[in-house]
């Protein structure tokens, strides 16, 4: 996530929090009041002993005896415990429902979020690693946990514990209150102190924070290159760079803090709390304005503040976390999509026959990988792209399965512009095997049924098949229901096989294939040639070449150089030209030449 | 779990004792002042002013001692936390570079990653924000429950009997809640790599979404930890209920009690003493029952340490190949295979299953197979990523386990798929292989890497930076880069796995002319995957299943008609497949 646009994002939502949680902000309220209630009914039982023994205490010390009527004191006790037990209960009930709450928001994020991802363009995530997508759908996700589910909670729980208390402190005395009260006002002026000690210097910290960690990626990727140049040291010294400059910048960050944050803590222990109340408690007896026994609901009730307080300051400090978070969240699913077509029911597709009509496509405005391209795919009909590597080739293929839309031009499909078929319509009607033959985490029935779920077993094996994979798949463990990567340890070439059946079984009319490279060892890749040729007859094909013999009889090649067509015609013509289809030929050539050899002794 | 803490900080573990026995002083301070503070207020409700001043300068005292010592305590808590954000974090890591190459798989980095940064973030911040408190909320009931024992028998005698059973029930609820966090943290995991496969196959899971359900799989992670989620929600909950509920019963148990107390007083006379008696008795009670209800409410926080702590344990658990002390040399720059057994993890099946090959100093092995046979594994095992299980590899006819590993290093030069560039500029990232390489030598490299021309098209050529944030390469790119590195160290001997080196039709021009330039000087173990390769090589080795069937030179092996001759007329058919109209093989050769 780029900083400058996290930035407009924050200045977009005010509160981004807010608006994150809007969907959830009665539930939440729900939960705060529901702890607030809580809170206030666990107090009553130290009201009530305070009570009992206030009037205990003074009738021994009036009357020299306690006229109590036994039964007032039992109920008041039975009263309390009911009072305290139902407390407990609400403020677990409070916890629940910001649980809950928290659970509904983190599922309406992550299928939301998944949804905005299937159609941002696909140069988003080349532009990212696919752990940062992790970090935003499940790690900030969660970094919001700590605001849902615990600050409504404590904040109500501190609202109710502190009201009562307060009320009941200052009708007890409001002299003693106020003096009783003094340490938490103490404390908030060394937290103050702390956070703007630590304010100075959080920008720094922030930095050091990226820098070890790209310093541990960094470093845990060299190690075994490193290692096979048999310099370990050298890997390390980056990285005990970083952690060092890190300690430092934690210890310079940390040592204002801690001398404040030591003493706020110090400020609100019960044992300073308890200090506090009997000195200034002696001092007004003996200065007669206070009876001892009324000491007795300060000593008892004033210690019950420190806990939600100090609760209350924890996740203070992790809300900026949290704020962060949603932030990075807002910006993610602000992310511009593809323009989705309405599917104008006017546009009909004609036929299978493709159009690049002038079209350019940059990642960036300096960097043009493809400038002002015109060709046609007829139906029917081969084309092949051929080129140096870094030519552009692949980028054809993506903008033709409108992984991100060209910069300038049209593509057309039958007529009708790319951006005006529904991506449903449009992947109905384009097939693709890329070099990326990747397959998803689950059984290899639904990694070839990917494109058609609800396709027969009949038609996936039918499929399976025309690829030359069906046998492998019936000789592994569970067959068809062996999962990828778990049951199933395919290689290169057996992964692409089944990357072309999942491809035959769409039976789409236009083919794009990213040819297989060198990864399949000789036995696949005849069964891979043979899968492609049975499937490529009767198809609109367009082909990304590797290797040049393969493509020789299509019907058109089309030469790229650094983002532009400068050759096109047939194998024959090109050849004759002696320009850089020739010198492509040439580098292979001398292989070729090997070969005959060798087939010829 | 501090066993855990106490390696991770190694020699520094001093400091975290010497952190935690201040933390217990502190704990054991507090309590005493506390119940300085209760017989004070005993005093005072008695009207016994007597040297109450002395108490009270005493109690102010006090009260200053434990203040400096919370400072102390939570400045020690930082330093054990920079402690382990510095030294363990070196240790880890020091740790990690001496394990075998073998061990830095996808997830095992993915896990480095995310210890060393959060993990270990968290686990620096347990000192000072959560053993202090929970050392201080253990302690503290302690040396209450023996006051009470002076002050009020029966209340003593309560608190005794309560204090093991509450820790009875702490105990279950953390193991009713330790049960489905397991769980839920497994399928965190599962889901998690469900979104890095869903950014990492989007390209897949688009084109193939013409029914709109190629999401379906991130759909029912998500679905599945939210399940999960949910009962660890409840778990979590009913087991904080369960602590609280047990905590507040003991509580009740005391009020209860002094109702009796007063009720059976009462028909007699009550004395004052014994009001201010149970008066303070309750005082203590509070503070008692407040503090269990503090360390009821750190077991998540507990919990999930210990997680991240296991987690960091297991990294330590991995071990770092054996090295000897001192170095032997190789006599010359053959290899041997002796009855090579290896497996990749105990409960796996045997890789390779008793592998014999010789390949003499200067000559140039090719080995075949399918996928799978083990040609990867024997190739790799020359460069000890690994050790084998029985057997040994011989280097100039030493053991590879007898030669230190920058010794082992400075023999061989290797091409495999690791196409990892350091951020940096193309150059240093070259003279990787050779730190102190004239210029010459480098564009040497360059040239016989063929990267010459890729290099005029970079505006700053040599010195363009890579990696992150650098330039834009293509994979086969970044590949030759590591092949001029790898070219630039000169090693006698050669590895090469064609198969992953060949990105691209360049690539492949580029190995080939290489192998044939090296032919006859170096040692060299290729991988092979092009006809030509295998032709030129001076013996070639056919692998299946871990064994090798057949081995010989080309010409020997053709006239076997065994598996080899076969694989030639397979690849004789693939390099004549064209798409579209069949034509005769090789018009213009």
């Amino acid at each position: 996530m780029c900083a400058s646009h996290v930035k407009k994002v924050q200045a977009q939502y005010s509160n981004p929090l807010n608006f994150i949680l809007h969907p959830i902000r009665l539930k939440l309220i729900l939960a705060s009041v529901t702890a607030a209630v809580g809170s206030m009914l666990t107090l009553v039982p130290l009201i009530a002993i305070t009570w009992v023994i206030s009037t205990i205490f003074t009738e021994v010390t009036t009357l020299g005896g306690s006229q109590q009527g036994d039964d007032k004191i039992l109920w008041m006790m039975l009263l309390s415990i009911g009072c305290l037990l139902l407390g407990m209960l609400l403020l677990t009930v409070s916890e629940l429902i910001a649980h809950l709450a928290d659970h509904e928001i983190t599922g309406q994020l992550q299928s939301k979020i998944t949804q905005h991802l299937t159609q941002v363009p696909l140069g988003w995530f080349t532009g990212r690693s696919s752990g940062e997508v992790k970090q935003i759908m499940q790690d900030d996700i969660g970094l919001l946990h700590s605001l849902t589910a615990h600050f409504y909670p404590a904040v109500g729980r501190a609202f109710g514990t502190i009201s009562v208390a307060v009320i009941f402190l200052l009708m007890m005395d409001w002299r003693m209150a106020i003096l009783a009260l003094l340490p938490f006002l103490g404390f908030v002026i060394f937290l103050r102190k702390a956070m703007r000690a630590s304010g100075n210097n959080i920008q720094q910290f922030a930095n050091q924070l990226g820098q070890i960690n790209s310093a541990a990626v960094e470093f845990i990727h060299a190690i075994p290159v490193v290692k096979t140049f048999g310099k370990s040291g050298q890997a390390s010294q980056g990285y005990q760079q970083a952690v060092h400059s890190f300690a430092n910048a934690f210890r310079i960050f940390t040592r204002p803090l801690v001398k404040s944050m030591a003493h706020a803590h110090a400020m609100i222990s019960p044992i300073t709390i308890l200090g506090v109340v009997l000195l200034s408690g002696t001092l007004l007896i003996s200065l007669g304005w206070l009876k001892p026994i009324n000491l007795l609901p300060f000593m008892l009730i004033t210690p019950t503040i420190c806990a939600p307080v100090l609760l209350l300051h924890t996740l203070l400090h992790d809300l900026q976390a949290s704020q962060a978070a949603a932030q990075r969240i807002l910006a993610l699913l602000d992310t511009p999509v593809l323009p989705m077509a309405i599917g104008n029911p006017q546009l009909q597709i004609k036929d299978s026959s493709i159009d690049f009509h002038q079209v350019s496509y940059g990642y960036t405005a300096q960097h043009q990988v493809l400038s002002d391209l015109n060709f046609s795919l007829k139906y029917g009909t081969i084309t092949a792209i051929v080129g140096p590597s870094g030519a552009g080739k692949s980028t054809i293929a993506q903008l033709l399965l409108r992984f991100f839309d060209p910069v300038a031009g049209t593509i057309t499909l039958g007529g009708v512009d790319l951006r005006d078929i529904q991506t449903t319509t449009l992947y109905q009607q384009i097939g693709f095997v890329l070099q990326d033959t990747r397959l998803i985490h689950a059984s290899v029935r639904d990694n070839i049924a990917l494109g058609r779920p609800n396709a027969s077993q009949q038609e996936i094996e039918h499929a399976a098949k025309a690829a030359n994979i069906h046998d492998r798949i019936m000789a592994l463990p569970q067959g068809y229901q062996s999962i990828v990567g778990k049951d199933a340890q395919l290689s290169g070439g057996e992964r692409q096989r089944i990357s072309i059946a999942r491809a035959i079984l769409l039976d789409p009319p236009i083919l794009v294939l990213d040819e297989a490279t060198a990864a399949a060892d000789i036995e696949n890749e005849i069964a891979i040639q043979d899968a492609l040729s049975k499937f490529a007859q009767g198809r609109t094909l367009l082909v990304i070449a590797h290797r040049l013999d393969t493509i020789m009889n299509a019907d058109q090649i089309l030469v790229l150089d650094q983002g532009q067509i400068v050759e096109q015609g047939t194998h024959e013509a090109l050849f004759a030209q002696q320009g850089l289809y020739h010198q492509l030929w040439s580098y292979t050539e001398k292989h070729v030449h090997t070969q005959m050899e060798e087939a010829s002794c | 779990m501090l066993k855990t803490f106490s390696q991770l900080l190694g020699d520094d573990v001093t400091i975290l004792h010497r952190y935690l026995a201040m933390a217990v002083v502190y704990a054991v301070f507090c309590g005493l002042s506390l119940i300085m503070l209760a017989l004070i207020l005993s005093q005072l409700m008695l009207a016994n002013l007597d040297q109450m001043a002395l108490w009270l300068i005493l109690l102010f005292f006090a009260i200053i001692l434990c203040w400096c010592l919370r400072r102390v305590v939570e400045q020690m808590g930082i330093a054990v936390g920079i402690a382990v954000l510095e030294n363990a974090r070196l240790r880890l890591g020091h740790h990690a570079a001496s394990l075998p190459v073998g061990w830095f798989t996808q997830q095992n980095t993915t896990q480095f990653n995310h210890l060393v940064t959060q993990g270990m973030m968290s686990v620096a911040q347990l000192p000072a924000h959560v053993f202090t408190l929970v050392i201080s909320s253990v302690i503290t009931p302690l040396v209450i429950v023996i006051a009470l024992l002076c002050i009020h028998g029966v209340f003593g005698l309560i608190a005794l009997v309560a204090l093991p059973l509450i820790v009875l029930v702490f105990r279950l609820t953390s193991k009713i809640a330790r049960f489905t966090d397991e769980r839920y943290q497994q399928s965190f995991a599962e889901t998690s790599q469900r979104m890095v496969e869903f950014a990492q196959a989007q390209s897949v899971l688009r084109a193939f979404n013409g029914e709109g359900r190629s999401t379906r799989f991130i759909h029912q992670a998500v679905d599945q930890q939210r399940h999960f989620g949910l009962k660890l929600i409840l778990m979590s909950s009913l087991s904080a209920v369960l602590n609280s509920w047990a905590i507040q019963i003991v509580f009740a148990v005391f009020l209860i009690v002094t109702v009796f107390w007063l009720n059976i007083h009462s028909t007699n006379q009550l004395l004052l003493a014994d009001i201010v008696n149970i008066t303070v008795s309750l005082l203590l009670v509070c503070r008692f029952i407040d503090t269990l209800l503090e360390v009821a409410s750190y077991s998540e926080v507990l919990r999930s340490a210990g997680s991240q702590l296991e987690a960091i344990q297991q990294i330590f658990n991995a071990k770092a190949l054996v090295q000897v002390e001192i170095s032997k040399s190789p006599n010359d720059a053959s290899i041997e295979f002796k009855n090579v057994q290896f497996r990749y993890a105990e409960d796996e099946p045997d890789v390779l299953k008793g592998v014999d090959l010789y390949i003499p100093s200067g000559s140039m092995m090719a080995l075949i197979g399918a996928s799978g046979s083990g040609k990867t594994t024997l190739a790799k095992l020359v460069a000890r990523f690994f050790d084998v299980n029985q057997g040994q590899v011989l280097l100039g006819g030493v053991d590879v386990k007898q030669l230190r590993y920058e010794q082992l290093t400075t023999q061989i030069s290797q091409i495999f798929q690791d196409n990892y560039l350091f951020s940096g500029s193309i150059a240093q990232n070259i003279r990787m292989g050779k730190a102190n390489a004239t210029d010459d030598q480098v564009m040497q490299a360059v040239q016989q890497a063929g990267i010459t021309e890729m290099l005029a098209r970079l505006p700053d050529g040599l010195e363009s930076m890579v990696g992150e944030g650098g330039v834009r390469l293509s994979g086969g790119e970044r590949q030759r880069i590591t092949i001029a590195r790898a070219l630039i160290k000169d090693a006698p001997i050669l590895l090469v796995d064609e198969a992953t080196a060949a990105l691209d039709a360049e690539n492949q021009a580029i190995i080939c002319e290489l192998l044939n330039r090296l032919r006859g000087q170096k040692t060299i173990l290729v991988i092979a995957h092009q006809l030509s390769t295998i032709a030129a090589a001076d013996h070639i080795a056919v692998l299946e299943k871990g064994r090798v069937i057949e081995q010989g030179t080309p010409a020997q092996l053709r006239l076997l008609h065994g598996h080899y001759a076969r694989y030639l007329a397979q690849g004789q058919a693939v390099k004549g497949w064209r798409l579209g109209k069949n034509v005769q093989v090789g018009e213009h050769a």
